[in-house]
């Protein structure tokens, strides 16, 4: 593939990327340092490109750099809230969105992610396996475990997603 | 197929996401049908994925609605930033490149047809038993057919030194006409598709490559007629194939009803 297919085609995926990593950080200028670092990222180490999905790959260098992040932050606790106006214009029914938001915030991590990239992105399974670097089964077993507390946090409504505890 | 196997939950999650084939979805259908219980979670599985689209897609359209912007966060860089460093840097990449794929004003006019294309690949190319209308073994009449129907020669590509057999043809439909779809596979199964259609629009452009998840796209629009050729998201393998149906219709709009 020539360097300049290659830049187009990473470019190509900028939309996608924005909105996962503003799904799983639920901060606009967290999410716009996430994606500007992957590009360049990608576009520096073209050489290990190794063929494959792009999408996956390009998710893998973004969903890593969300975890050192993460990393870093865990001696600075707090900085991490959930901040509802980070997003836009509410749709018709708020509190389903509201109950979606915090639901999703409150997965663990490596569940959010394959949830995102499963159900926000239509990234395969095998692609999801390919980013988080585990097996399909895991991939499997955290998307149910993260549909199943989905379901209860949707059902319980937003007041109880607070108390919620797992 | 009276003897029911119990489908396990990886299946019911594979099946909502569309990883399963259209038996193993048959399948399901039937488990669901008489099982309530895993309807339900099967549908509120569904709703969810509906609901991050929803909410999340939204987020990343990032609107200018500075009013949303907590009075609390003072990182400084907004929402339009944010946007717009983002389209500069896709803007610069495509001017160092060249070819104006990301340049709103030029993709203006193929993107449609594109879209049609795109759907008739994903809607066709998984059916097992009828892909196309029409098999290999009528090509002629397949060829007379479709060219008949759009009104402009319709040459048949050879893809066999791509390693793509034809599977055949159908008749589809386009932006407010018909359209023509050919079939080919690839002795692993890959299938790829080249849709034709008439274009009122008057404008020529270069080839335009596109992914939209596990699909790839290659398109042109040349002398009134578009031309789509989709297949799996390998960008060489498609620019490769693409490059043989271009051979194959260069100048076919102007010049009369071709042989071949």
């Amino acid at each position: 593939m020539s360097s300049e297919a290659f830049k187009a085609d990473v470019a190509a995926q900028t939309p996608s990327l924005t909105r996962y990593a503003l799904a799983l950080t639920r901060d606009r200028d967290l999410a716009e340092d996430l994606v500007q670092d992957t590009l360049a990222r990608a576009l520096s180490r073209e050489h290990l490109w190794h063929g494959g999905s792009m999408r996956a790959w390009l998710f893998t260098i973004l969903t890593n750099l969300d975890r050192n992040r993460r990393r870093s932050l865990a001696i600075r606790p707090g900085t991490d809230e959930f901040d509802e106006r980070q997003f836009g214009t509410p749709p018709d029914d708020p509190l389903t969105r509201r109950a979606i938001e915090r639901g999703v915030a409150a997965l663990p991590a490596e569940q959010r992610e394959v949830l995102l990239l499963v159900a926000l992105e239509g990234l395969s399974y095998r692609e999801v396996a390919e980013v988080q670097d585990v097996p399909i089964g895991t991939v499997m077993s955290r998307l149910s475990r993260a549909r199943a507390a989905l379901r209860v946090a949707l059902e319980a409504g937003p007041q109880a997603q607070l108390r919620r505890v797992k | 197929m009276t003897d029911e196997k119990t489908v396990p939950e990886e299946m019911l999650h594979a099946y909502v996401d569309g990883e399963l084939t259209s038996e193993e979805g048959v399948r399901v259908d039937a488990w669901l049908a008489s099982h309530p219980e895993d309807a339900a979670m099967v549908a509120a599985w569904r709703h969810q994925n509906a609901l991050i689209r929803e909410v999340f897609a939204q987020a990343g359209v990032l609107p200018d609605d500075t009013e949303t912007r907590g009075p609390g966060r003072t990182k400084g860089r907004s929402r339009m930033a944010l946007a717009a460093s983002i389209a500069m840097f896709a803007i610069g990449l495509a001017a160092g490149i060249g070819i104006g794929v990301f340049t709103p004003g030029l993709r203006s006019d193929a993107p449609t047809i594109a879209a049609h294309a795109e759907t008739a690949y994903r809607v066709y190319s998984v059916e097992k038993r009828h892909p196309v209308e029409v098999g290999p073994d009528e090509r002629e009449h397949l060829v007379k057919w479709l060219s008949n129907r759009l009104e402009t020669p319709l040459p048949l590509p050879d893809l066999a030194a791509e390693g793509l057999t034809l599977v055949g043809g159908r008749l589809t439909t386009g932006e407010g006409g018909p359209a023509a779809l050919f079939m080919f596979e690839a002795l692993n199964g890959d299938r790829y598709t080249v849709y034709v259609t008439r274009s009122a629009r008057a404008a020529e452009t270069a080839f335009r490559f596109d992914l939209a998840g596990d699909v790839g796209s290659c398109y042109w629009l040349d002398k009134g007629v578009a031309v789509v050729v989709n297949g799996p998201a390998d960008r060489d393998r498609l620019q490769a194939i693409a490059n043989r149906v271009y051979d194959a219709y260069e100048g076919t709009a102007a010049a009369g009803p071709a042989k071949g």
